[in-house]
């Protein structure tokens, strides 16, 4: 009975849609068309939300990409640095060599009390060659125990002995010696203002990278691994002569104390710990201080 | 004489003044977008949060409106979501965050829709197919299921306009704004759709007709 009825009403309805107007046709579609694609009261919000967090976790952080990034570019630096400290070293040790050539015959001219006889320098043939290689011996155990502070007497007694004067009959020894001699003090230096240099860039891009407001355990477990490294490193620098200079050293014992909190993040880290530290980097100002230690344009070579 | 035209006058100002009230409404929302924005770029997450909060409600009903399917209308807002979070920092406040966002989420779900035709066309004969014991929709329902292919069937253009307006209800000038077209083709392509399905209407009523008459 009741699907007669129904027959019948859409029988009604085909007639009418058949004799309808626009607006009435228009009224009939709003009404048939309201349940197309009819979305559920409530949408998923929290677990799309989920995925969007979870998609982007690494974009909102920054901190992934930018530590690979700069650790990258950093080892890369580092070598250039390196490549570009041993040109120079090889220049200056060709440098002090061709200096020295220049300067032996003004020393000979200015001739100065030496362990060797001048009549030594004056002959020629055998008598010469025990002479030299005493002379070489001393020198070679002079620079054994040379210091920077000692490397200026040094060159001036390896400038005044009697190999400098026998130049010309020898030219072998004479080139050895200062090669070996000059360059050693201040390779010393150079290498550990790179080392110091290195982990004052490095000790930028952990803070630069730190974001205290923002947080989870991956993150916390990766800076934390990082300051480790980084906190090893300052203690040896601290031990090291790069920890003489006062200016530096209170740095490196500065940073040190941030690096000590940031080590010990990890799961569950209150915010109180992530203020603390943030507190630490902002009192003492620990970035700009980096910054201003790390020679202008060295970033870029490091 | 006076009194009708003193209601004539209170009416068009209350009108006027809901209107007003509504524009004022709108800008104080764009404003609080704007802030949220400004603060999300900086990275701030529960400004992030909150501007999804704001917006997933209507872009996840235009997203399962436009695509029809619950997992795509997912799919869709969070993509639409999580490009609108990543091109934050190149968004200029020339649009309203809200019109920007429904931008990205309409192409987004025309970019899903287009993927799901391109994967149908392949198994279309299967689904074809009628099954056996599948009953035969009657009536009304006959009527509906014609019409809701009819909007399938609809360009992308036509059927994303007409979704809008009369669906979720935007204005043509919201949906201008979101499709980057003018108003007038906002309106343009409305009418045309609702013609086609006029046409679509009339068509099936009378298959219907013809179909009982050789019954």
């Amino acid at each position: 009975m009741s699907t007669m009825h129904e027959d019948d009403a859409f029988e009604r309805l085909l007639g009418e849609v058949e004799r309808m107007d626009e607006s009435a046709l228009d009224a009939l579609v709003a009404s048939t068309t309201a349940s197309y694609n009819a979305p559920p009261a409530r949408p998923p919000v929290d677990a799309m939300w989920a995925h969007i967090a979870a998609a982007r976790k690494p974009a909102v952080r920054g901190g992934i990409h930018v530590q690979r990034w700069q650790l990258l570019a950093a080892s890369v630096a580092f070598v250039a640095f390196g490549i570009t400290i041993g040109r120079q070293w090889t220049s200056v040790s060709v440098h002090a060599a061709a200096s020295a050539q220049h300067a032996t015959p003004a020393t000979s001219a200015t001739p100065q009390p030496t362990s060797t006889p001048p009549s030594v320098a004056t002959t020629s043939g055998s008598p010469a060659e025990p002479t030299v290689a005493s002379t070489r011996t001393r020198t070679q155990t002079q620079v054994a125990d040379a210091t920077p502070s000692g490397s200026a007497d040094e060159e001036t007694r390896s400038r005044t002995s009697p190999t400098h004067v026998r130049s010309h009959a020898a030219p072998r020894v004479e080139s050895s010696a200062p090669t070996v001699t000059q360059p050693r003090g201040a390779s010393g230096n150079a290498a550990y203002q790179l080392a110091t240099m290195r982990h004052f860039v490095q000790a930028e891009a952990l803070l630069a990278s730190y974001d205290g407001s923002a947080h989870d355990a991956k993150t916390d477990a990766q800076l934390a691994s990082w300051a480790s490294d980084l906190l090893s490193q300052t203690r040896l620098l601290l031990d090291s002569p790069a920890g003489r200079d006062p200016v530096r050293r209170r740095l490196l014992q500065d940073l040190e104390l941030v690096l000590v909190q940031m080590a010990q993040l990890g799961p569950g880290t209150p915010q109180l710990e992530h203020d603390l530290i943030d507190g630490s980097v902002r009192h003492n100002d620990i970035i700009t201080r980096l910054r201003s230690a790390v020679p202008a344009g060295a970033t870029t070579a490091l | 004489m006076t009194v009708p035209a003193l209601s004539t006058d209170s009416a068009a100002s209350t009108d006027l003044g809901a209107v007003r009230a509504e524009r004022e409404a709108q800008q104080r929302e764009a404003a609080r977008d704007t802030e949220l924005v400004r603060a999300a770029v900086a990275g701030d997450p529960i400004a992030q949060r909150t501007l999804y909060d704001r917006h997933v409600d209507r872009v996840y009903r235009l997203a399962y409106r436009m695509t029809g399917d619950a997992d795509m209308a997912t799919d869709v807002t969070q993509d639409a979501f999580i490009r609108a979070f990543e091109r934050l920092g190149e968004f200029r406040q020339e649009a309203a965050f809200g019109t920007w966002l429904h931008r990205i989420a309409v192409t987004t779900a025309l970019v899903a829709i287009r993927s799901r035709k391109r994967r149908d066309r392949r198994y279309r004969p299967l689904e074809d197919a009628v099954e056996v014991g599948e009953t035969v929709p009657q009536g009304e329902v006959l009527l509906r299921e014609h019409l809701h292919r009819a909007i399938d069937g609809l360009a992308d253009g036509y059927r994303t306009v007409f979704v809008m307006y009369e669906l979720e209800g935007y204005s043509h000038q919201e949906i201008a704004d979101t499709l980057g077209v003018a108003v007038a083709t906002s309106k343009g392509q409305l009418f045309r759709a609702k013609a086609r399905l006029r046409e679509a209407l009339k068509q099936v009523a009378a298959e219907v007709r013809e179909g009982r008459r050789i019954e």
